[in-house]
């Protein structure tokens, strides 16, 4: 699988604050990365470096381009969409599908045109005038009519209720399946996305607390169900996050062989969102 | 081309006000025309004190006389006018509300978009302006051929060929204009995308550059000069002849703040394409580039 984006030990800073601390990973075709972090964690940060719009230090290639010098080769195959208001809201629907036809070589209007019309958006109508899940619709369907490479997705569906969110995800999804891409999701609503990811990135005030395949997850991390009783003898093989359950206690191993865990009570495979808590939380134990 | 185009029509969406403004004014042609035409010959003169001193005669010989001279003045300040409204604001608009992400997520280059927005305020602008010019003049003659005898027409130079030449010879003012402009829209360009108010910090750092000049060497002559300066458009717009008053500042004057305005279209590139202080991007780059 060919490599689209591959950062090595990035580093972003402003000011005293350290955003972004050796951050290292590849993004290759037929992968969807969750970009995982709280607020702060440096997603933000690290989606920047990659769309060109600030220097940074370390290495980051995209498409073997670097993001800033190469920002209009770049971004000819690559799209983001975020959760704030980005598209100008002074134009009509019209208007920007015009115009994205205009300055990107690979925009196929009658492509845009189809995916609106299995909306309620209008042609004739004036971005401001819609709703944010018609915004983040009309974003989407002009990104899938660029036909893209990669497409960046940061906290995409950030105030839209479930319906928005299932339309959202589904036309994603089948887009995604069409061509050789790539995705990343950058969220912090991880139990809405887990489903989707192949693979994740979890940032903890701009380091990596976890990197990993979605499949190898499950025999890294074990989930222990354990009374109070058998709590010492669990805290004792080194936990990585523990918490009191309305009757047991639920503690999470990370890289603890499951033989270990058996006697203790019943283990299952972590949920990401478990995976994702524990590495956002210091370990206290 | 089609980028460009497409950048242009952009720009025309985004401030209607750019053709909305000779429209209305153009409505107000026609009432111009009737009141200074149930006057007698009009001729007046505007001067102010100091430096930096122009002023216009409205005894032209071109066509419809002074109505015409009128008529070329208001196109040219509707110019400057939509000039001053535009260039301050464009940049800092789409930073402001947030649509930059999105136009920096389209393949255009940064020295495109800047090009596009010079081209717009410098050459779109005006020929909208020029448009109002036809318009106003068309009136005249429309009007004049109501009322007016084929004698009068011709004393007042009120005929096709002498309207074409009028907007020919405010086409060739206006490319004057245009290029006395380019170092003041460069510049607003880049300082709108570092502050909120460009034009008040321009404005403040000209007058505080002024006073600061002649506290320290006693004499006005930087003063005077920069006065020149950025009094040089208004002067192509009401001297007789706009080519000797845009030398009036010498060749080499206007090839240094030609390279001026290449300096400051870089940065204002340089600029937009980041989120960084350009400052802080370039020193960054210089380090690199030493070590």
């Amino acid at each position: 699988m060919e490599i689209l984006i591959k950062a090595e030990r990035l580093k972003k800073s402003y000011q005293q604050h350290l955003a972004l601390h050796d951050v290292s990973f590849e993004l290759r075709t037929g992968q969807i990365l969750g970009l995982l972090g709280h607020n702060g964690a440096g997603k933000s940060t690290l989606i920047k470096s990659i769309l060109g719009a600030q220097a940074f230090d370390g290495k980051l290639s995209v498409f073997g381009l670097h993001p800033q010098k190469d920002r209009v080769k770049v971004v000819s195959d690559l799209a983001y969409i975020s959760d704030v208001a980005v598209l100008p809201e002074w134009m009509t629907v019209k208007q920007i599908v015009k115009y994205m036809s205009g300055v990107h070589p690979s925009f196929d209007q009658s492509k845009a045109n189809q995916y609106l019309k299995e909306t309620d958006i209008k042609l004739s109508a004036k971005i401001a005038s819609l709703s944010k899940g018609m915004k983040v619709q009309l974003h989407l369907a002009i990104v899938m009519a660029t036909n893209v490479r990669v497409l960046i997705l940061d906290e995409p569906t950030l105030g839209l209720d479930l319906m928005y969110r299932q339309i959202f995800y589904n036309s994603l999804m089948s887009w995604f399946r069409e061509g050789e891409r790539a995705l990343i999701i950058a969220s912090h609503e991880v139990a809405e996305i887990e489903h989707l990811l192949t693979d994740v990135l979890v940032l903890r005030k701009g380091k990596t607390v976890l990197k990993a395949n979605i499949d190898e997850l499950e025999s890294r991390f074990s989930m222990l169900t354990v009374s109070s009783d058998k709590l010492d003898d669990a805290l004792g093989l080194s936990p990585l996050y523990h918490r009191q359950g309305s009757k047991n206690h639920i503690v999470l191993f990370e890289e603890v062989d499951r033989t270990q865990l058996e006697p203790l009570g019943p283990v299952s495979n972590a949920s990401l969102v478990d995976i994702f808590i524990a590495k956002q939380q210091e370990v206290t134990l | 081309m089609r980028p460009l185009i497409q950048l242009l029509e952009k720009e025309l969406i985004e401030y209607r006000i750019v053709v909305k403004l000779p429209l209305f004014i153009a409505l107000f042609a026609v009432l111009n025309f009737a009141l200074v035409m149930s006057g007698d010959n009009v001729s007046f003169f505007v001067q102010t004190s100091g430096a930096g001193e122009w002023g216009f005669n409205l005894a032209s010989t071109g066509f419809a006389n002074y109505v015409g001279k009128i008529n070329e003045l208001v196109a040219g300040f509707v110019f400057l006018l939509l000039f001053i409204v535009y260039i301050p604001k464009t940049l800092r608009k789409e930073r402001n509300e947030g649509s930059l992400m999105f136009w920096r997520a389209v393949p255009v280059s940064d020295y495109l978009a800047i090009a596009a927005k010079l081209l717009f305020a410098l050459v779109v602008i005006p020929l909208i302006t020029s448009m109002l010019l036809l318009f106003s003049d068309g009136l005249v003659w429309l009007l004049a051929k109501w009322w007016m005898t084929n004698d009068i027409l011709a004393s007042f130079s009120i005929t096709f060929p002498a309207m074409f030449w009028h907007w020919l010879s405010f086409i060739g003012r206006v490319v004057m204009i245009s290029l006395s402009l380019l170092p003041l829209a460069c510049l607003l360009l880049f300082v709108s995308q570092l502050i909120n108010y460009p034009m008040v910090a321009v404005v403040v750092t000209v007058i505080a550059t002024k006073v600061m000049a002649y506290i320290l060497l006693g004499s006005s002559a930087v003063g005077d000069f920069m006065s020149d300066i950025y009094s040089l458009p208004l002067t192509i717009l009401t001297n007789e002849n706009p080519l000797e008053a845009y030398l009036s500042l010498g060749v080499v004057t206007h090839l240094v703040l030609l390279l001026i305005s290449a300096i400051l279209f870089y940065l204002c590139s340089k600029q937009r394409s980041t989120d960084d202080r350009i400052f802080s991007h370039l020193v960054r780059n210089l380090y690199r580039a030493q070590s």
